[in-house]
């Protein structure tokens, strides 16, 4: 059973990530259409010569690269996480228990 | 019979013959909303695949690249942002704290009645305008590939979902949106690796082509529209990372799954295949203008798609791989459409079940039976009025819908529950506050803006010019809620308890 205070450094610890995953993505996006915005000829660019391949399809596939790549990782931060800690209850005791009601 | 019509009774066989698999599978309310809970990790990724991934992700993506090239591309970028916000903020919560509906989770803290009501009135006004998009989506798809009139199109379909949620609830669906998602995506590659063969297999040549032979030339190997309406891209993009997080019938897939462990596996899965596909459609995209340009049975001298503009990745398919492909592809937009209009009847038919009956009508003490007879009576009411509705708009332009959908989730179903999950200063009062007026200035907004006021009323100029109103709509839902919950005087609730970890 998780102690009240291994619950919250668990569940402050993984708010953190969260918000800090979510932060890095919305950045990455942000400046992809900042840039699509303000600067789009330089996005127009091709990466090398000869080649039509343009730095905003490199920019493009980065972001949802990117999105793959957090999401693998917040999960797997949260499940090593969580396995340093012993068997949860179910999750319908613990609804049950936390409202105090019938559901 | 040609292969199309013949893959379209498979479809419906195949389907149908998992809606009673299904139905011997539904004994209780508990199996109808969240099939038991039974749902594996990598099963529900699929799950949110084929309930994400629309025909429109499909079709309407590819047209966009046809049409704009890069700029639809772009679309296709911030819909991928979409599902890694969820799982960040918000799968694992809801997991842990959630029973059937997202309402059960806002309402943990604050006073049940009106957050039932606000929650089950924001989740049928954004089920509802997704749904009619869809269904009226539908009929044109089906009449332009199937040809069957209009009506009788969407009749098939309302009578077809209707069947799926009505006998086979959350069971049937999830496994008509696994089919669904297994065939996308294998259609989906299968297109794009013909495409790029014919190229042998150098992005760059098969870009090449297309930039010569497009009306806009090399200009649609970068953003074009984001520099003139600089505003309007940063909403949109706003809208496509957050709304995911609000639409309801994505939340209730969380709670199919045994655990939080199982919902991180969802999104990991469910991301990764979204994302793959999100990244192949620039492939369908930039190939269906390579290779249908000097196509006189796709493409007219003028860039006009014969059987519109959504018939891009058709015609792409019967190009590349015949008439075999073809017909498969058509099936598999007729199986997309299916599967997301059976998750948003579903999501619809939850809120007023469990929402409205159980909980603020009966007060948390329905008969279980009968909430599951309410459930039945609701799906089948709610695939009535979506049918009526969908007939209703037929031959509108319904685009900016799906658009209107996500911005009314990001400004008051994702605002809401993002405060509920983590704020505990939330009070009752800030939430409907935030919530309502999210919902209301986003419809509000959206109707005196471009899509609504112009493309559909017809009038010269735009009352507002942002579009969409996410930009202002979501801060003002979360400005509000906290506004209005500080100066309430309703005591301070109790923090988020920790064990929503």
């Amino acid at each position: 059973m998780k102690t009240k205070a291994e619950h919250q450094a668990q569940s402050g610890a993984q708010l953190r990530l969260g918000l800090c995953c979510t932060a890095v993505l919305a950045t990455a996006y942000g400046a992809f259409l900042l840039l699509s915005a303000c600067a789009p000829r330089v996005l127009a660019t091709p990466m090398a010569a000869g080649s039509e391949m343009t730095w905003a399809f490199a920019f493009g596939f980065a972001v949802i690269a990117l999105g793959v790549f957090l999401t693998w990782l917040y999960a797997f931060v949260a499940n090593q996480r969580e396995r340093k800690v012993r068997q949860p209850e179910s999750a319908e005791t613990r609804h049950d228990a936390v409202i105090g009601r019938t559901p | 019979m040609n292969i199309a019509v013949l893959s379209f009774i498979a479809i419906v066989l195949l389907t149908l013959a998992i809606t009673g698999w299904a139905a011997s599978r539904t004994k209780g309310v508990k199996d109808f909303y969240t099939a038991g809970g039974r749902i594996s990790g990598f099963q529900n990724g699929l799950a949110l695949t084929g309930d994400a991934l629309s025909a429109g992700a499909f079709l309407g993506l590819t047209a966009l690249i046809f049409t704009s090239g890069f700029d639809g591309f772009a679309y296709a970028v911030g819909y991928s942002t979409g599902m890694p916000i969820v799982i960040f903020l918000l799968a694992e919560p809801l997991r842990r704290l959630g029973k059937y509906t997202f309402s059960d989770v806002v309402c943990i803290n604050l006073e049940e009645r009106p957050i039932r009501i606000f929650g089950a009135i924001a989740s049928l006004v954004v089920v509802t305008i997704y749904l009619v998009a869809q269904m009226a989506g539908a009929g044109s798809l089906i009449h332009i590939i199937f040809g069957l009139d209009f009506h009788v199109s969407i009749m098939i379909v309302g009578a077809l979902m209707i069947c799926y949620v009505l006998f086979g609830g959350m069971v049937a669906t999830t496994w008509v949106q696994i089919v669904k998602a297994c065939l996308m995506l294998a259609s989906g590659a299968t297109i794009a690796l013909l495409c790029l063969s014919a190229f042998h297999f150098d992005f760059s040549a098969m870009l090449s082509k297309a930039q010569a032979v497009h009306p806009e030339g090399s200009a649609i190997l970068g953003p074009v529209k984001a520099a003139s309406s600089p505003f309007s891209t940063l909403s949109l993009g706003l809208a496509l990372m957050f709304g995911s997080a609000g639409l309801p019938h994505i939340l209730m897939r969380f709670f199919t799954v045994p655990d939080a462990r199982a919902a991180r596996t969802s999104v990991v899965w469910g991301n990764a295949f979204m994302s793959g596909f999100y990244a192949l459609v620039s492939v369908l995209g930039f190939g269906a203008i390579a290779m249908l340009a000097n196509d006189p049975s796709a493409v007219a001298p003028d860039w006009s798609v014969i059987g519109g503009v959504n018939m891009a990745a058709v015609h792409l398919s019967r190009v590349v791989g015949g008439d075999l492909m073809l017909g498969f592809i058509s099936a598999v937009a007729f199986a997309a459409i299916l599967a997301v209009v059976a998750g948003l009847t579903l999501a619809g038919a939850s809120a007023i079940s469990h929402d409205l009956y159980a909980r603020f009508m009966k007060n948390g003490h329905a008969d279980e039976r009968q909430e599951l007879r309410v459930s039945r009576i609701a799906t089948v009411g709610l695939g009535l009025a979506a049918m009526i509705l969908g007939m209703a708009f037929q031959g509108q332009n319904v685009a900016y819908m799906i658009s209107l959908a996500f911005a009314v989730a990001c400004s008051s179903t994702f605002p809401v529950l993002l405060l509920a999950i983590y704020w505990p200063r939330l009070t009752t009062r800030g939430a409907v506050a935030g919530g309502s007026l999210g919902l209301a200035s986003a419809i509000v907004l959206t109707v005196l803006g471009p899509s609504v006021w112009v493309n559909v009323l017809e009038h010269g100029a735009p009352i507002v010019a942002l579009d969409p109103p996410t930009l202002i709509t979501m801060p003002l839902a979360f400005m509000t809620c906290w506004l209005v919950s500080r100066w309430d005087s309703e005591a301070v609730s109790q923090p988020v308890p920790s064990e929503a970890f």
